[in-house]
Formats: C-alpha cells, sequence, structure tokens
C-alpha cells in the first residue's frame, strides 16, 4: 500500500506558499500533488487529484488576480478563497472526502472569485447569468463536435479557443456545477493534447491520427454529449482524473512544453517607466525639430 | 564608400520618412517595445556559467577557513555576491523561459547548453523544432504553431510586482465574512484604496482590518483598520494619516454610487470604520 502521507504534506506545503502570498510556488505545489498522486493504488488518486486540481486553480486565479490592474485585491481575493481550499482538503486526512460536495465547494469558490480579476468596467456592468453560460457553452460543444477533425491539424487552437470563450463568459456570467465541470475537462483535455500536438505532429502539420484517435477522441465525444442536466458527477470525475494523469504521465515523458507560458515570455524585460518616459520624451523632440 | 556614421538623431530623422502618419508617441512606443524584445534577447543569450561542482565548493570553503579573518570575510562576501548574481541568472532564465506552468520541481533548471537534465525540446518524430523556444519571437511563432497562444484562462501572471504594500491582512472575523458574499465590494474598495495610497508615497505600509468591541459596551462593534508606516517623523505619519482616511472615505463613497445595492452596507461600514496608525 502507498503511504498517502506525502501527499497531506504536499498539501500542507501548498496552504503554506499561499500563506506567503507565493501564488508562483504554490501553483509547482499544487502539480506536486497531482504528480504524487498519480504513484498512488487507482482507488486512492481521485481525492488527492482533486485536491491538486483545486489548488491549481487558486494558484493560477490569484496570480492572475495579483497581475490584474494598478492596485489589485489580492489580499481580499486570496482571503476569500482560502477558507474553500481548506474546506476541500480537511475531509482528505479523515478520508471524509465526498465527490458531491467537492463540486458544491468549486462552484461557490467560483462564484467568489470569479470577478476578482475583471476590470471595473465589467465589475460593475456584468450581473450574474448562468443561463448564458449554459447557452454559450453548448454552442461551443456543439461546435467542437462538428469541427473536431480539425485536431488533427497540428495548427489548430479549437481547444484553446473554447476555453478561452467559456473562461470569458464564465468570470462575467458565472458558471453552474454542469459548466464548471465541462471546463475542467476541456482545461485537462488541452493540457493532454498540447502534448500530442507537439510530439506527434509530422512534417506537413498533421498529427499521428492513431494518437488523436485514441487519446483526444474518446474525451471529445464524452464531452460534447453531456447531457442537459450534466453527467452523474462520479463519472465525469472519472474521465477529469484521467485526463488529469494522462497529463502528469506526459510531463514524466516530455517535460515542460516550451514556450508554454507566453505571456512571460512576451512581456520578457520591462524597462522601468522612467526610462520609457525619457525615451519618449527624446524622441519626441527630436521628431519635432 | 559610406560617409561617417550616423547620429542616433539622424537615424530617428530618418523613421518618419517610412511611415509618414506615425506619431512622435507611436516611434517612441515601437522603439521601446525593440529595446524591450532585443533586451530579452540579449538575457537570454547569455549563458550564466555553471555553479561550482560540489567538491570544489567543498573546498573553497575549506580554504577559505585558513584565510585571515579580515580576508575571509571578504572573500565570503565576494564569493555571496557572485553566487547571488548566478541565482539571479538562473532565476531571470528560467521566469522569461517560461518554466513552472506544468513543473514539479521548484528548483530552476539549468540551461540547455550547461548540465542540463532537460533533453533538446522536443523529439518530434525526428523533425527537430526550429530553434530552442526561447529565441523564437512569440510574434513569429504563433503564425506556425499555437504552442505560443496566450490563454487568458491559464496564463500565470509575471512576477510579483514590487509594491508598497508589506501586507494586507484581515482578522478571523473578516476571513469568514468575505467567505459569503455581500462583503467582497467593500473589502475590495477599502483594499484598493488602501494600496492606491501607498504606491503613491515613499515609505512602507502594512494593513490589518480587524472588528473590536468596545470594552464597555461590548455589543458596539466597530471595523479598524490598522496601519503600520515605516516612518519615523510623527508630523509625517499625522499627515499620511489624515490623507489616507480623506481617500480611503471617499473610495468608499465612490463604491456605494457603483454599487446602489450595496450603498446601506457601505455607509454602515464608513460610519463604524476607524484607521488607527502606529505613532
Amino acid at each position: 500500500m502507498v503511504d498517502s502521507k506525502p501527499l497531506l504534506q504536499d498539501i500542507a506545503a501548498v496552504k503554506g506558499a499561499f500563506g506567503k502570498d507565493d501564488f508562483r510556488t504554490a501553483h509547482i505545489l499544487a502539480n506536486r500533488i497531482m504528480s504524487n498522486a498519480v504513484f498512488l493504488e487507482a482507488s486512492k488518486q481521485e481525492p488527492f487529484l482533486l485536491a491538486g486540481f483545486f489548488s491549481k486553480d487558486v494558484a493560477t486565479e490569484l496570480m492572475r488576480i495579483a497581475a490584474s490592474g494598478k492596485v489589485p485585491p489580492i489580499s481580499t481575493a486570496k482571503t476569500a478563497a482560502l477558507p474553500f481550499l481548506t474546506e476541500v482538503v480537511e475531509p482528505l486526512s479523515s478520508g471524509t472526502f465526498n465527490i458531491e460536495t467537492f463540486w458544491q465547494i468549486y462552484e461557490k469558490y467560483s462564484d467568489r472569485i470569479r470577478k476578482y480579476g475583471n476590470l471595473e468596467i465589467e465589475d460593475k456592468v456584468y450581473t450574474e447569468n448562468k443561463p448564458f453560460m449554459r447557452e454559450a457553452t453548448n454552442w461551443l460543444l456543439n461546435y467542437l463536435a462538428r469541427e473536431k477533425q480539425v485536431l488533427y491539424d497540428s495548427r489548430n487552437a479549437i481547444l484553446e479557443g473554447m476555453l478561452n470563450e467559456m473562461i470569458r463568459v464564465y468570470r462575467s456570467h458565472g458558471a453552474s456545477i454542469r459548466e464548471l465541470v465541462i471546463v475542467g475537462l476541456l482545461t485537462y483535455l488541452q493540457r493532454t493534447y498540447a502534448y500530442i500536438r507537439l510530439v506527434f505532429a509530422k512534417p506537413d502539420g498533421s498529427i499521428s491520427e492513431e494518437k488523436v484517435k485514441s487519446e483526444i477522441m474518446p474525451h471529445v465525444d464524452f464531452i460534447t454529449s453531456t447531457p442537459a442536466e450534466g453527467y452523474p458527477l462520479p463519472e465525469a470525475t472519472k474521465k477529469l482524473c484521467k485526463l488529469i494523469v494522462a497529463w502528469r504521465e506526459y510531463f514524466i515523458r516530455y517535460l515542460e512544453l516550451p514556450q508554454a507560458s507566453p505571456a512571460q515570455m512576451e512581456r520578457g524585460v520591462e524597462l522601468p517607466e522612467e526610462t520609457r518616459k525619457k525615451i519618449t520624451e527624446a524622441i519626441t523632440k527630436s521628431l519635432e525639430k | 564608400m559610406s560617409s561617417a556614421t550616423p547620429t542616433k538623431s539622424e537615424e530617428l530623422e530618418r523613421i518618419p520618412r517610412h511611415d509618414p502618419k506615425s506619431t512622435p508617441e507611436r516611434v517612441a512606443a515601437s522603439i521601446v517595445r525593440y529595446v524591450e524584445k532585443a533586451l530579452t534577447e540579449a538575457y537570454l543569450s547569455v549563458t550564466p556559467p555553471s555553479p561550482a561542482a560540489p567538491v570544489s565548493a567543498k573546498l573553497q570553503a575549506l580554504r577559505l577557513k585558513r584565510l585571515p579573518i579580515s580576508r575571509r570575510n571578504q572573500t565570503r562576501k565576494r564569493m555571496e555576491t557572485h553566487d547571488k548574481l548566478l541565482g539571479d541568472l538562473y532565476r531571470m532564465h528560467y521566469s522569461l523561459d517560461g518554466h513552472a506552468v506544468s513543473g514539479s520541481d521548484i528548483t530552476p533548471k539549468r540551461s540547455p547548453s550547461t548540465n542540463s537534465f532537460i533533453p533538446s525540446w522536443p523529439i518530434q518524430d525526428g523533425v527537430p523544432y526550429q530553434t530552442w523556444p526561447s529565441t523564437i519571437p512569440t510574434v513569429d511563432s504563433l503564425e506556425t504553431r499555437p504552442a505560443g497562444l496566450k490563454l487568458p484562462y491559464s496564463s500565470p501572471a509575471s512576477s510579483p510586482k514590487t509594491t508598497r504594500v508589506l501586507s494586507f491582512e484581515y482578522d478571523d472575523r473578516w476571513s469568514t465574512r468575505l467567505r459569503d458574499a455581500g462583503f467582497d465590494e467593500l473589502a475590495k474598495a477599502l483594499e484598493q484604496s488602501a494600496r492606491e495610497f501607498a504606491e503613491k508615497s515613499q515609505t512602507f505600509w502594512g494593513f490589518t482590518l480587524v472588528e473590536e468591541s468596545d470594552p464597555e459596551i461590548p455589543s458596539w462593534k466597530r471595523n479598524v483598520l490598522r496601519i503600520s508606516i515605516d516612518t519615523l517623523d510623527f508630523d509625517e505619519k499625522i499627515r499620511l494619516w489624515d490623507e489616507i482616511d480623506k481617500q480611503i472615505r471617499e473610495r468608499l463613497a465612490m463604491a456605494a454610487n457603483d454599487y446602489p445595492d450595496l450603498r446601506q452596507d457601505v455607509k454602515q461600514f464608513s460610519e463604524s470604520l476607524f484607521l488607527k496608525i502606529d505613532l
């Protein structure tokens, strides 16, 4: 029997990193929870994979909020988010983890945190409208079902594009558990697919058909056939965990995807505001002569 | 033969000839972007030297012990500065390379040309990827493959901003309140106005919002924003106290206008809010 104590220690480490406002480290430690969960017996993996999933989400959100605007309300966001994390991870040590409760907490957390990184103008104007999120999601799922052949072309970005739209709508209007589950499934499908797209791409731009057919299409079919009331949570969660494990296994095989963080790459080195000002002044002066 | 090298201002004057419609601001913005990009590329093209191997580091430490105290301290200081610089270089490389998205290891990896345990990326059916990703301009790579897409839903943030606010905390009661809807707009407005004020100042700040009961009438609760500032000048503290109090109340009044549903809550909160500065 594999000892799950190291995973409880991972969780303690994540909480410690959040406590110090070190969201970047918390993010890495969340990845670590999921990686370590892979080593457990299959029957024990699920709660820890979900704890990692939740921690990674919190860390990513807080990093995004911390980088938004001039004076992000990061302390308020953190104070609002962390009790939910505690609520999710506490049952892990007592062995009372429950999937239904997990998703209920995740929904409450999402409702509380989604607006923090939004622009002030968005904050003032948009109101909660979960039915609209459902409509948008259904449209996008139908679109994916129609266009799924594009997944054989390594240049496509359909999963990223769908997530982009879904999360934009979710941030403005909120989402119910059904849509949150779909976003979770698509997120980890995209992470797994990103490896396949890169590793199994052929010189003509296509991707190894066999890989896409066996590792991606069954998940695409599952997600696009989501019933109106959503899948039973245990079934959807099992799929999500399968995708997380696949993603972690790809990480073992190929490590970090190159340029997986283009936002940082794009930012690169930034000149201090003062220097920018001086350059602008000098250029304006020279050109006005 | 060409004439002498043109001066900076001659080069600048030539730019509008290529695009006569561009404004000086636009030219300046392009040049700033170009400089930033060139600096990033230059930075990434530098390969930081490998840190000393454990054995030679140990030998160095033993040798250090034999030196007279004054020289020992001097050498140790120099070595520490060198190590710090090396650490910073690796961290910078690491962050510009866009790592830590899926990674579970906090230790920065070596660059590929040193003692890297990261294989040359990727192994792709025998077709090598164009170049090491850190040298690929993001914009160009977007045209060919989506690996460099900016994903607003998941893109990790840049390094934390430098800030004058060392801490902003809530006591347990406020933490519980923030878990439930209704108080976040208030708390956000409070935190943002405090941070805005602090960022414009020349000193460092710490804030804690607590709920206090009156010692004589326990049912009378008030919210106290405890403030500590890194300045010793008493008069300056009083001046900052006055100004921040004014700014926070103005901001809360604005929030009341922006969110009519919260008007009553904001009013009550403003009335029960006291700012207390560490003198």
